[in-house]
C-alpha cells in the first residue's frame, strides 16, 4: 500500500495530465457516439427489412459501416485512418488526432447498441403510436427514444467503458493517457508499483462512470 | 432449439474441442526424437530474420524454433523463467536495466549485429538546419529515447544535463534546447509515419529501410555504438550449455552474414 501512495505521489503531476488526456480522448469520442451514434443506431432500426421505414440501401450502408468498423483491429484501424487524420488535422501525432479513430468506434459501438435497445422496445409501442397518427420522426422521438431511454443511457456508459479501454492503444500515435502512462512508466520501465497504481486509477474511474450510468438509468426507467 | 440446431450445435463444440486439443498435444510428438529444441525470442526484422537463418544452419542434433514476440519486455521475462532457452531482442545495456530491475541474471553470449541509427529529414541536408521551433520525432522507450537525444547533444542541437550518463537521458534531462524545437515521443512503429511530417525523425535502420532510407546515404546524423549491438542473451545458468554453444556457432555463420548483409545490417561478429 505504502507503495502505492508512494508511486502516485511522485508521479502525481504525470498522472494528472494523462487523467486529463484520457479525459479529453473519452468525451470527445462519447459526443460522437451521441450526435452521430444514435441517429444511425435509430436509423439502422427503422429502415432494417421489416422495419418501420424499410430501405434497404440505406440500411446495408448503415449496418456496413458498423460492421466494417467493429471488426476492424483498433490499432490497424488507426493506421488505416492515417492520411484522412493528416488531412483534417495536419498531424497525426498528439491527443486531438488520435481522438479521431476513438469516435469512428464510438459511434459504431453505440449505434449497433442502440439498435439492439430499440428492438427490444415492446411493439405495442409502435402500435400506439400508428393509431396516434405520428409520423416517423414523432415515432423516433416521442416513441421509441422515450420508452428505450434508460436503456440508452446505460448503453452509452457500457460504451464509455470500451471507448477507455480503446483509448490505451493510442499511445501508439501520441495520444497518451492513463493507458499508455501506465504501460510507458511503468511496464516497459518495470516499476510496477507505478503500473499497479494508474490500473487502480483507471478501475476506479471506470467504477464511478458504471454507478453513474446505472443511478442516472434507474431514475429514467419509468417501468 | 430443433433436434437439428442441436446437433450441428455439439459437432461444432466437438469440433472446437478436438482442435484446442491437437494444438495442445502438437509439441509433445516433438519430445519423442533426439534432437535438441532451442526456443529463441525475437521481435521485428531483422532479429527474425537473424534467428530464421540461423536456424537453417544449426548444426545436426539441435533445431532452433523462432519464438515471436510482439513487445520488447516479454522475452526477457520468457527467458528469466526458463519458457524459452535465449532471445535475440536487445543490447547489453537494455538487459542490464532489466536484470537491475526484476532481480534476473541475463547474460550477452555473443553480439549479432550493429544498429546505425540516425535522424532522417524529408526537407533539410543538415540538422544544423533546423528552424527556430522546428519539430522533432523520436522515440517513446527509454533507452532509445536516451540514443537520439545523445546524438542531438553531440551535433549541438541541444545540450544535456552533464549529471546524467550518457545515452540515459530523458526529455526531462534537456538543459539547453535554444532552437526551442517540438521534440515529440512517440512509438517506434510510428516513426516512418512522422517522416512525412515533422522536420526531422530519429529512425532504427530496420524502419528506415522500408522508407528506402539508408543511414550511410541519407541520415544527417549517424551513430553505430558497439553499446548498442544487438546481441543473443541467454540466462547466467544456461551460458555454457552445448546447445547455446551450438546456437552461437549457427548465428555467426556466414550465411547469417550474408543474410544481415541483404538486409543492409552490418554483422556484428
Amino acid at each position: 500500500m505504502n507503495d502505492f501512495l508512494a508511486s502516485l505521489a511522485a508521479n502525481a503531476d504525470q498522472i494528472g495530465i494523462a487523467m486529463a488526456e484520457t479525459g479529453y480522448m473519452l468525451a470527445f469520442s462519447l459526443a460522437a457516439a451521441v450526435i452521430f451514434g444514435l441517429p444511425l443506431g435509430v436509423l439502422i432500426f427503422l429502415t432494417r427489412p421489416g422495419g418501420v421505414q424499410e430501405r434497404r440501401p440505406l440500411w446495408m450502408v448503415g449496418n456496413l459501416y458498423v460492421t466494417v468498423v467493429r471488426s476492424f483491429p483498433f490499432l490497424l484501424f488507426v493506421v488505416f485512418l492515417i492520411p484522412l487524420t493528416r488531412l483534417l488535422y495536419g498531424t497525426t501525432f498528439g491527443t486531438a488526432a488520435a481522438t479521431f479513430p476513438l469516435c469512428f468506434v464510438g459511434v459504431a459501438i453505440y449505434a449497433r447498441l442502440v439498435e439492439q435497445i430499440l428492438l427490444e422496445v415492446p411493439s405495442g409501442v409502435l402500435h400506439a403510436a400508428r393509431s396516434m397518427g405520428a409520423d416517423v420522426f414523432q415515432t423516433v422521438v416521442h416513441f421509441l427514444l422515450v420508452e428505450g431511454r434508460s436503456g440508452l443511457v446505460y448503453a452509452l456508459t457500457s460504451a464509455s467503458i470500451s471507448l477507455i479501454s480503446y483509448s490505451t492503444v493510442l499511445g501508439i500515435v501520441g495520444g497518451g493517457g492513463l493507458g499508455d502512462f501506465a504501460l510507458r512508466f511503468g511496464y516497459q520501465e518495470y516499476d510496477y508499483p507505478l503500473m499497479y497504481t494508474t490500473i487502480a486509477i483507471v478501475i476506479v474511474c471506470v467504477l464511478l462512470l458504471q454507478t453513474a450510468g446505472e443511478k442516472v438509468s434507474a431514475v429514467l426507467d419509468k417501468r | 432449439m430443433t433436434a437439428r440446431s442441436r446437433h450441428a450445435l455439439l459437432a461444432l463444440t466437438a469440433a472446437g474441442l478436438a482442435l484446442s486439443l491437437a494444438a495442445c498435444a502438437a509439441p509433445a510428438d516433438d519430445a519423442a526424437s533426439d534432437t535438441v529444441t532451442i526456443r529463441v525470442a525475437a521481435t521485428v526484422t531483422p532479429m527474425t530474420d537473424a534467428v530464421e537463418a540461423a536456424a537453417e544452419v544449426i548444426e545436426e542434433g539441435y533445431e532452433v524454433e523462432l519464438v515471436p514476440v510482439n513487445d520488447y519486455v516479454q522475452p526477457n521475462v520468457l527467458l528469466q523463467h526458463s519458457e524459452i532457452d535465449a532471445n535475440v531482442v536487445q543490447f547489453e545495456g537494455f538487459m542490464e536495466d532489466f536484470n537491475a530491475a526484476n532481480d534476473a541474471d541475463l547474460v550477452v553470449v555473443q553480439p549479432v549485429y550493429a544498429t546505425v541509427v540516425a535522424f532522417y529529414s524529408q526537407s533539410l541536408t543538415d540538422l544544423q538546419e533546423l528552424p527556430q521551433g522546428g519539430s522533432i520525432a523520436i522515440p517513446n522507450d527509454r533507452s532509445n529515447a536516451g540514443r537520439a537525444l545523445q546524438l542531438l547533444a553531440e551535433e549541438g542541437i541541444i545540450e544535456l544535463d552533464p549529471a546524467v550518463e550518457p545515452f540515459q537521458a530523458g526529455v526531462a534531462d534537456i538543459t539547453a534546447n535554444p532552437r526551442e524545437l517540438e521534440i515529440t515521443q512517440i512509438d517506434l512503429l510510428q516513426l516512418n509515419t512522422a517522416y512525412d511530417e515533422m522536420d526531422a525523425v530519429f529512425n532504427l535502420p530496420s524502419f528506415a529501410r522500408q522508407l528506402g532510407l539508408t543511414p550511410a546515404e541519407d541520415g544527417l546524423a549517424v551513430e553505430q555504438d558497439p553499446a548498442f549491438e544487438v546481441s543473443l542473451v541467454t540466462r547466467a545458468d544456461n551460458a555454457d550449455a552445448p546447445e547455446i554453444a551450438a546456437l552461437t556457432r549457427a548465428l555467426t555463420s556466414d550465411h547469417v552474414r550474408e543474410v544481415l548483409e541483404e538486409l543492409g545490417v552490418p554483422a556484428a561478429f
